[in-house]
């Protein structure tokens, strides 16, 4: 039997290459994701989020399964507490798409555990809500903790 | 029984008050909605309807619970599609909560049966409706009205056929312009002159008027790039129509230096079902001309006697009622 997924889609004011490099680039990301995302996005490599704040500490963690900037970018993710655990790896798309004057950012989010797609249900539209505002306004909103499980 | 619903959350850098004006006043919705006005009352019982500009409501209800600025229910029927409409009324629900410097609102659109096909259409416009709106509270500004990606339940109504021919430009430039080069593909005989109001006429059946396009003219062109013209209904079949010419229109882009993308638009659909029969027929018509387009470039024009002995049977089908498909026992 398929595990849900969660899909959530989003249109944005800016170029693929801007939301490609707002998705990947930690200077950008720790703006409004409230942590660093890291890697060098080649397929096949590790990446990290690391949280804002003094502790630094890893939030999640996965592989980078295939990277087409600044079209498609689909990871691997897991807790780092499941890092040795398979069944605790989903699967994340990000797909982008010129519309017009707009990109359409679709995010789908599979292979979940029916804990962590509540989880994600509502961690995604506040991240990726965040995202939209900090490429169109220049700031985001606070985000007390943008991680999956708050 | 089974629900199907359309959850989406965002969140918005505004005040309750203002979401919650932006979501019911008339003035405000027409920059986001894709131009659309919803107007109501806004109180419980009120009635509630979805207009365009050209007057249509394609979508009415009423509301089920108005509570300013924190809680809207709606009850949401489709008005314009016949598909959608059948399945009667939905429920919208949305929610307005404020957080620490955004304010939450959920959007939940449901309906009680399973694979909803209004569920479905609605799923693709909420994200657009949304952003836009998002946008506009943001930074004064809504998005493009994103007309390419807009469901037929919201914009003008037309048919769409996409089909990559091997071929040069010019080669399906002339076989879309010229009488000559209409005969190799489309019908047996055409009547064309590429200048504005000159005639484009298809003969399909040059013994039978009502199977022609007689009289129809080309509408404008761009060389190797767009022609449109105009298109009357076939009159063996919708005789009723064949006064109310729709158009089409015909692009082309070269995809490399022997490929071709074009694209076959037909516009200028009325209400009703006579007209969505007429959809429903010149949608697969133009689907199978793309495919002879096709054929044409593969294999050579086309032969016309086996094309129309095909046709022949395909208005058989086309004008008995729907027979229920005999059950031949496993």
């Amino acid at each position: 039997m398929n595990k849900p997924e969660f899909v959530y889609v989003s249109y944005i004011s800016t170029t693929p290459q801007k939301l490609w490099s707002a998705l990947t680039e930690g200077e950008l990301t720790r703006q409004y994701w409230g942590g660093e995302q890291s890697s060098d996005w080649k397929a096949g490599s590790r990446w990290e989020h690391r949280r804002n704040g003094a502790e630094r500490r890893v939030a999640m963690i996965g592989d980078v399964i295939e990277s087409d900037p600044p079209k498609r970018l689909v990871l691997s993710w897991a807790d780092p507490k499941d890092r040795d655990r398979k069944a605790g790896y989903s699967r994340v798309s990000f797909e982008i798409e010129r519309v017009g004057e707009q990109v359409r950012l679709t995010v789908t989010h599979e292979g979940l555990e029916p804990e962590m797609l509540r989880n994600v249900s509502g961690g995604w539209p506040l991240v990726l809500s965040n995202l939209k505002s900090f490429l169109e306004t220049g700031t985001s909103f606070e985000v007390r903790d943008c991680r999956p499980e708050a | 029984m089974r629900k199907s619903k359309f959850v989406y959350v965002t969140y918005i850098r505004t005040t309750p008050e203002k979401l919650w004006d932006a979501l019911t006043q008339p003035e405000f919705t027409q920059v986001y909605w894709f131009g659309a006005r919803l107007e109501s009352e806004w109180k419980t019982g009120s009635a509630w309807k979805m207009v365009f500009p050209d007057g249509k409501v394609t979508d009415s209800g009423e509301i089920l619970e108005a509570d300013r600025p924190k809680r809207l229910v709606i009850r949401w029927r489709n008005e314009w599609k016949p598909e959608l409409k059948a399945e009667g009324d939905s429920r919208c629900t949305m929610e307005i909560e404020p957080t620490a410097d955004a304010v939450k609102l959920t959007v939940l659109h449901e309906i009680d049966q399973p694979e909803s096909k209004l569920i479905g259409a609605v799923s693709g416009g909420w994200p657009k409706i949304l952003a836009s709106l998002k946008s506009l509270l943001e930074t004064g500004q809504a998005l493009e009205r994103i007309a390419t990606e807009v469901e037929a339940t919201v914009l003008e109504r037309a048919v769409r056929v996409e089909v990559m021919v091997n071929a040069p430009v010019e080669a399906v430039w002339n076989a879309w312009s010229t009488s000559e080069g209409v005969q190799t593909f489309l019908a047996q005989k055409a009547n064309i002159q590429l200048k504005l109001r000159g005639p484009y006429e298809i003969y399909f059946n040059p013994a039978d008027e009502r199977m022609t396009t007689q009289g129809c003219k080309l509408l404008s062109y761009a060389p190797r790039e767009m022609i449109s013209f105009e298109w009357i209904l076939p009159g063996d079949l919708f005789p009723q129509l064949r006064k109310t010419p729709t158009w089409i229109v015909v692009q082309m882009r070269a995809s490399g230096a022997c490929r071709t993308a074009v694209t076959i638009t037909q516009l200028g659909w009325g209400e009703g079902p006579d007209w969505d029969r007429a959809y429903d027929h010149m949608e697969k018509g133009w689907q199978m001309a793309a495919g002879m387009l096709q054929q044409r470039f593969d294999r050579g024009p086309i032969d016309w006697v086996a094309q129309h002995m095909m046709w022949k049977e395909r208005r058989a089908q086309a004008a008995e009622p729907t027979q229920p498909a005999k059950k031949v026992s496993p």
